[in-house]
């Protein structure tokens, strides 16, 4: 039997975006890392809240116009 | 107290409906425009989603141009801006409906009624956007909502579905998003009712992105340039706009070490572009643009204000006739910037207002955050204090919260959120105090006043405790009263005006708890010595709640006379709302006695001072069918079918709109029962369908009705007699202390039944009726006629017509006291028959005769049947010496109708004058002295 309330607390997550981002994210995203990828993406790393973050997280990379490629939970 | 609504949502109203105008230099794209087209023919829903920056209103917004420019009659376009205010459902319909209204459709704002926000529920809503499928039919529409992923209330999304569930023909939805809405989707495209432009479909093919480049932007890019350029940003728009941007004015040399520079870069393409769009630009004009990015809706004024570079002596240009542009420079930067396709768009037509496209404002936004993040508040609290000095109060307080927390923030809050809840608008004032800090809330009586009332209201409210709030408001107010700034004229401080709302609320809550009548009595009284005389508001709720207090302890005349209170009350609060609910309360507990005079006269005087002199200024106040219906049915059983069918359509459209289907479906009946009684059966049966459409429960009472026509019906064709033996034998009798339609029309038919065919016993029947009268002995006097009549036709079936006659004088007097006539019409010949012989004995006289005349003017139909007429003729025929002429003939044949007198005389094309000579010739030929008289007359001696 799966548990959903594990997921209300924070983890860290791996965000893989389908460009390179530079140093201005890591202003804009304060609480995660930037780790560019050798294919040209970019894997943003942190820790979420929980899963209104994490969905809240999507709403502004989505404004800010960049394309989601996957999303993980590490731990 | 408070500005009108309207003054101050207008002006920016405007800027949300406004359709983009047609950009500079735009790529025709034909295939997406073709793709629109079909779509528009045969599909409900055309959305279109993508990522931000693929163009998509400009898609939108150039197919509208295109459509108005091409087509002989292009659909009437409704564009609604959506932003995040929008999510309280209330707001967002008002705005469609707003939209649809500034666009000529004629459609009523019914929640402008309204406003008190417990009415924010589905079936409200439903009603609404049935307004909207119903207005829209005369001709082709397109309804556009722009940026539909900032929609994120349920209520909304399933308000969206239920429009295309319902959605005619001529109106076809435009969804422009960043994502795919919760909607139905894969059903619509199932059924082939979705047209679908997608990301994929957006982006700038080659050939689009030369075309682009060195056609509308004017650019001399070699083919390899534009291939790289295309293979960099994907056919992505806004990239290759911001490129083209940055390749402008630059020689060939510069351009080609871009397009390089460019095409090796890896970072992300928004990024690096947005770095180049803004080293192209004068150092002032960078500035700007990074200074004024935090603004939603801007105008020259406003940026000097945020700029710090206020000039004095500017008006609102809505109140000078022209505006300066050189007043401000502000504008002519804004101007410049359209011109240059620098990613601004206007909103209005006269250039006034400009909103940056949002990504590129995100992007410059951030810019801001990294020079200097303190300016951002700086200017925020700027554009507030520019916002509230136009009298834009929820920008100023967006714009106020955005800058931070501090003490013009919290009373800017604290002033405009009562004023928030009373347009109905309350998701919005959550949203505000919400934001501030709970210690600021619970430390200041005003805010904790505002927090109950949303508290109260909000349907969504989790929490509904609004009592500890009001306790709290209170301690802290009277510890320390603070004088008001705008005093209403009843309350001087504070703690006055919360100590007023808290008896309100007290009682409100003692009432919902149960409390005795008694201790509710006792608050009201104490309540009302304690507020002052002004406060008519108040006052008015307060009695309303005693005049209920005193109904249930079954003080009758208290009750009355507060209710009578209340009502003026209310006219005085200039609450129209509120005087209108007193009434119709007044009116129910007059109906519910039978006492039809008042409710005639309350009826009349609430139309004639509130409903009529509104209805005049255009304005429509559905609960006024309460009204209609009143005054209508209280004409019904007077008999004055004439007067009373206006009243009851009118009455029954407006229940449609107020959502009261308990009012809809008596009118209904009553409308059936109007037909019924003139034989119009069909008429009356499709009267009956309509009842019980409208009703939302239970609809077995309402076949009741329906077999008691077939009963009428019956007297010229037995086989509905079996109709309704059918239904009755499908019932039960009921309990006897129900008062329900269903046990007066199942006596009737088995008395009916036993008539025809001997059987069922009638005996036991009789005793259950007798339980019932003596139920209904302590209630209200329609009942009581009713039932007397249906047990004297009982007994006369039984054969005991002393008894019957004695039933019936019994309901006649009653009868007599209220002036009631219609019910005996429902009973047909049996009754017609009683009636005479009641007459014989010179049983209540008067009102019987008027009976017997009612009787026999709505004979000629068919409803008392032909046996009747061969009695009279034969007593009266010779009485005719002088024969009537052929103009009197006519006259007389139209005084048969329902057609008042100055009806007759236009139809006949004479003057009243010559009418009335006409009738009082008849009259003296005919040996009448009544109109009624006359007809009956006539159609005794066949004459009609």
């Amino acid at each position: 039997m799966t548990s959903t309330k594990e997921f209300d607390v924070e983890a860290v997550y791996e965000i893989r975006v389908r460009s390179r981002l530079d140093a201005r994210w890591s202003r804009r995203l304060p609480d995660m890392e930037i780790l560019p990828q050798s294919n040209g993406d970019s894997l943003i790393k942190g820790p979420v809240a929980d899963q209104s973050a994490l969905y809240g997280l999507f709403s502004r990379l989505r404004d800010l116009g960049l394309v989601l490629v996957s999303v993980q939970r590490i731990g | 107290m408070h500005p009108p609504v309207e003054a101050q949502e207008a002006p920016l109203l405007s800027t949300k409906l406004h359709i983009p105008p047609v950009g500079r230099g735009q790529v025709r794209r034909p295939r997406l425009l073709e793709q629109l087209d079909v779509g528009l023919g045969g599909s409900k829903l055309t959305l279109v989603s993508a990522p931000a920056g693929f163009g998509k209103t400009t898609l939108v917004s150039e197919w509208v141009h295109r459509l108005e420019a091409d087509r002989d009659a292009p659909p009437r376009v409704v564009w609604l801006a959506l932003d995040e205010g929008d999510n309280d459902p209330v707001r967002f319909w008002r705005y469609v409906i707003a939209a649809l209204q500034e666009t000529g459709c004629t459609i009523q704002d019914t929640l402008a009624v309204w406003g008190t926000p417990s009415h924010s529920d589905q079936v409200l809503l439903a009603s609404l956007i049935n307004d909207i499928v119903a207005a829209v039919t005369d001709r082709e529409w397109m309804l556009v909502l722009d940026d539909y992923h900032l929609v994120k209330t349920t209520s909304i999304h399933d308000g969206i579905e239920y429009l295309l569930d319902h959605i005619p023909a001529a109106l076809h939805l435009v969804i422009i998003t960043r994502e795919d809405p919760p909607l139905f989707l894969s059903r619509l495209r199932g059924r082939g009712q979705l047209v679908e432009i997608r990301a994929a479909d957006l982006r700038f093919t080659p050939q689009e992105t030369t075309a682009f480049l060195n056609v509308s932007m004017g650019l001399d890019l070699a083919a390899q340039e534009v291939s790289a350029l295309e293979d960099r940003t994907e056919g992505w728009i806004v990239g290759l706009q911001m490129a083209a941007l940055s390749l402008r004015g630059q020689s060939d040399v510069d351009q080609k070490a871009f397009v390089a520079a460019f095409a090796g870069d890896d970072r992300y393409v928004a990024d690096y572009l947005v770095d180049e769009v803004l080293r192209g630009q004068p150092s002032h004009i960078q500035h700007f643009l990074v200074e004024t990015s935090m603004l939603d809706r801007l105008c020259g004024p406003l940026c000097d204000a945020v700029l710090g570079q206020e000039q004095d002596g500017q008006e609102e240009p809505e109140q000078s006739a022209f505006f300066d542009q050189r007043a401000s420079p502000s504008q002519a930067i804004l101007e410049d910037l359209f011109e240059s396709n620098l990613f601004i768009v206007p909103l209005d037509n006269r250039r006034y207002w400009f909103r940056y496209h949002q990504l590129f404002a995100g992007l410059l936004c951030d810019r801001l955050e990294s020079i200097s993040p303190e300016r951002i508040a700086q200017n925020h609290r700027r554009a507030s204090l520019w916002h509230e000095k136009q009298g834009f109060v929820a920008e100023a307080i967006s714009h106020a919260l955005a800058a931070g927390m501090d003490e013009r923030t919290i009373s800017l809050v604290e002033r405009h959120s009562e004023s928030a809840i009373r347009r109905g608008e309350n998701w919005q004032q959550r949203q505000w105090i919400e934001a501030l800090p709970i210690e600021t809330i619970r430390s200041r009586p005003l805010l904790c006043l505002a927090w109950a009332w949303a508290l109260m209201f909000d349907p969504y409210a989790t929490e509904r405790e609004p009592l500890p709030w009001i306790e709290r408001a209170l301690e802290l107010s009277s510890a320390n009263p603070r004088l008001l700034d705008e005093p209403d004229g009843a309350y001087r401080t504070d703690y006055e005006l919360i100590r007023g709302n808290a008896y309100a609320f007290r009682i409100g809550e003692m009432r919902r708890q149960g409390g005795q009548p008694q201790e509710v009595v006792a608050a009201c009284l104490e309540a009302l010595t304690a507020l002052p005389k002004e406060a008519m508001f108040a006052r008015g709720i307060l009695t309303l709640w005693l005049a209920d207090a005193y109904d249930q302890l079954s003080e009758g005349d208290a009750a009355k006379e507060a209710l009578a209170q209340a009502a003026q009350f209310g006219l005085a609060a200039d609450g129209k709302l509120i005087a209108l609910v007193i009434a119709g309360v007044q009116v129910r507990n007059a109906w519910a006695q039978g006492d039809l005079h008042t409710v005639t006269s309350v009826c009349r005087q609430t139309l004639s001072s509130v409903v009529r002199p509104a209805e005049e200024a255009g304005e429509r106040l559905p609960y006024a069918c309460h009204f209609y219906a009143g005054l209508g049915r209280t004409l019904l059983s007077w008999n004055d079918l004439e007067q009373a069918e206006p009243l009851l359509l009118k009455a029954a459209e407006l229940a449609q709109l107020a959502m009261q289907p308990d009012v809809q479906v008596d009118c209904c009946r009553d409308l059936a029962v109007l037909n019924w009684v003139q034989g119009n059966y069909q008429e009356a049966h499709a009267w009956m369908d309509r009842a019980m459409e409208a009703c939302p429960g239970e609809t077995d009472f309402l076949y009741a009705l329906r077999a008691r026509i077939w009963l009428a019906q019956a007297e010229n064709d037995p086989h509905w007699l079996d109709r309704a033996i059918r239904w009755a034998d499908g019932r039960v009798l009921e309990d006897p202390g129900d008062y329900s339609w269903e046990l007066q029309s199942l006596v009737r038919v088995r008395i009916a039944q036993y008539c025809a065919y001997g059987k069922p016993d009638l005996v036991p029947v009789l005793a259950v009726l007798d339980e019932h009268l003596e139920v209904t002995a302590l209630d209200s006097s329609g009942w009581r006629v009713q039932v007397l009549a249906i047990r004297a036709l009982l007994l006369q079936a039984l054969g005991r017509t002393r008894e019957a006659l004695h039933s019936l004088e019994g309901s006649l007097e009653v009868a007599a006291a209220t002036g009631r006539v219609t019910v005996f019409l429902e009973h047909g010949l049996p009754m017609y028959k009683l009636l005479r012989e009641a007459e014989r004995r010179n049983t209540v006289v008067d009102h019987t005769r008027r009976i017997l005349a009612a009787f026999e003017v709505r004979g000629r139909a068919g409803t008392v049947g032909s046996q009747l007429f061969p009695q009279q003729a034969t007593v009266r025929e010779s009485a005719l010496i002088e024969p009537l002429s052929e103009r009197e003939q006519e006259v007389l044949r139209l005084l048969a109708t329902a057609l008042s007198g100055p009806e007759i005389a236009d139809r006949l094309a004479i003057s009243i004058s010559t009418f009335r000579s006409h009738t009082k010739s008849i009259y003296g030929k005919l040996d009448a002295h009544s109109r009624l008289d006359a007809v009956a007359r006539a159609e005794a001696l066949h004459l009609l």
